[in-house]
């Protein structure tokens, strides 16, 4: 079978007719969507108080934070970098990013904790949804422009992708709020800032699902 | 010499389909036109291969064309175009198998949908499908209630498994076996000429 011989043509023309960004034009727009979710994030922030250290030693405080940023940075690029292919990352690094970021602050959090137990107060009154609504707050919007840069471009596993980007968001989120949260108990901490992970993963695997899958 | 990922043991059309995508990325309109006349004939055996309908495949081809299109701004400097570009082909051709799986094919009854012959069929698979429909319209009434109305769902609706087995009220897996008894059963009623039709 040979390839019908007005395909060229009627295909060229709607070629004409559609628009698609260039390569510098993608690049602008998805600095533009990234520069503005992280502001948003930040702005977000400062305008619930931005860091408040409270009671806890300072060397808990940074040794907590330093393990949210790493894991934050590690989980980010495990999403976003691609090489040189443009199909994105495979799914067992997904899946690896996926279960490992979560699973690491949870036990980079009960090893500082073991060593500071006096961060481990009880707070009556704050169950952590506070928490778990201001990490959802600060994730949003880079979770939406993550996707946002990515559409178009054809991945092979959108759902994976989507769930790690957004455990990956979490885990940078969650670091603000814990420079936010004075509170370590455990009961407060898996509720406020290991809760929005399952709700940010899902979220994102659903908007993989619809927003990055080529075929839809 | 490697010049370009992937490219080391490609001859020189691989290259010159990598920098014409490379060029239309960066804007170059003109560049589609060679690029598609270096892809398409490729994408287009390969999409006939596997659904072995020209009409089905030129859509496919085109779509697939047009993704490229609307996703060039992504095409990474220096990679080579086939794989992203069959990736492609073979994410529309997925999607464009679930939509006809979805797709519930009127002709008569309930159970016309089995008969469906899929799009552009030849006089024999017509025939076929005909005879196979007036067989299992007799069929199905002689199946248990529960076993015909999970069939009747999922193959005369266009349900899910997964939507039939809410409608009915019963677990996915119990489902999966009312639909696959259902079918057992009806397949062994039809003639056997019409039986792989069937499946």
């Amino acid at each position: 079978m040979s390839l019908p011989p007005d395909l060229r043509s009627r295909l060229l023309a709607e070629v004409a007719r559609t628009a698609s960004p260039t390569r510098a034009q993608r690049r602008a727009r998805s600095l533009g969507l990234t520069g503005a979710a992280v502001a948003f994030m930040l702005l977000a922030f400062v305008a619930v108080g931005g860091p408040h250290p409270g009671a806890r030693p300072e060397p808990f405080l940074s040794g907590i934070s330093l393990g949210w940023l790493l894991v934050a940075a590690g989980a980010g690029a495990g999403v976003l970098y691609r090489g040189r292919t443009m199909l994105g990352p495979s799914r067992r690094r997904l899946v690896l990013t996926i279960l490992v970021a979560p699973l690491l602050l949870v036990a980079w959090t009960v090893l500082w904790n073991r060593l500071y137990p006096e961060a481990l107060q009880p707070w009556p009154g704050r169950l952590g949804w506070r928490c778990f609504g201001l990490t959802l707050l600060l994730a949003a919007a880079p979770l939406l422009a993550l996707v946002l840069t990515r559409r178009a471009s054809v991945v092979r596993h959108p759902g994976w992708l989507g769930a790690a980007g957004g455990i990956a968001l979490t885990a940078a989120a969650g670091l603000l709020v814990v420079l936010y949260c004075p509170i370590a108990n455990p009961a407060h901490t898996a509720l406020g800032h290991f809760g929005p992970f399952l709700i940010l993963g899902l979220t994102g695997a659903a908007l993989g699902r619809r927003w990055l899958d080529v075929g839809r | 010499m490697r010049t370009r990922a992937g490219t080391s043991e490609a001859g020189p059309s691989r290259l010159r389909e990598d920098e014409a995508m490379d060029r239309y990325a960066a804007g170059e309109a003109a560049a589609f036109a060679e690029l598609y006349d270096l892809l398409a004939p490729r994408l287009w055996s390969f999409l006939c291969r596997r659904v072995r309908d020209p009409d089905r495949a030129a859509d496919l081809l085109q779509d697939t064309m047009l993704r490229i299109h609307r996703g060039r701004s992504a095409f990474v400097t220096g990679s080579a175009v086939a794989p992203w570009a069959f990736a492609i082909a073979t994410r529309v051709l997925l999607n464009d198998a679930r939509r006809s799986r979805r797709r519930p094919l009127a002709i008569g009854g309930d159970l016309d949908v089995l008969c469906g012959p899929g799009p552009d069929p030849g006089p024999e698979q017509l025939v076929a499908s005909r005879e196979m429909a007036r067989h299992l319209s007799s069929d199905a009434a002689r199946l248990s209630p529960g076993l015909r109305a999970m069939f009747r769902l999922v193959r005369g609706r266009g349900f899910t498994i997964a939507q039939a087995a809410r409608r009915l009220g019963i677990s996915v897996g119990a489902a999966k076996v009312r639909l696959h008894r259902a079918s057992a059963l009806l397949r062994e009623t039809l003639p056997f000429g019409l039986r792989k039709v069937g499946r």
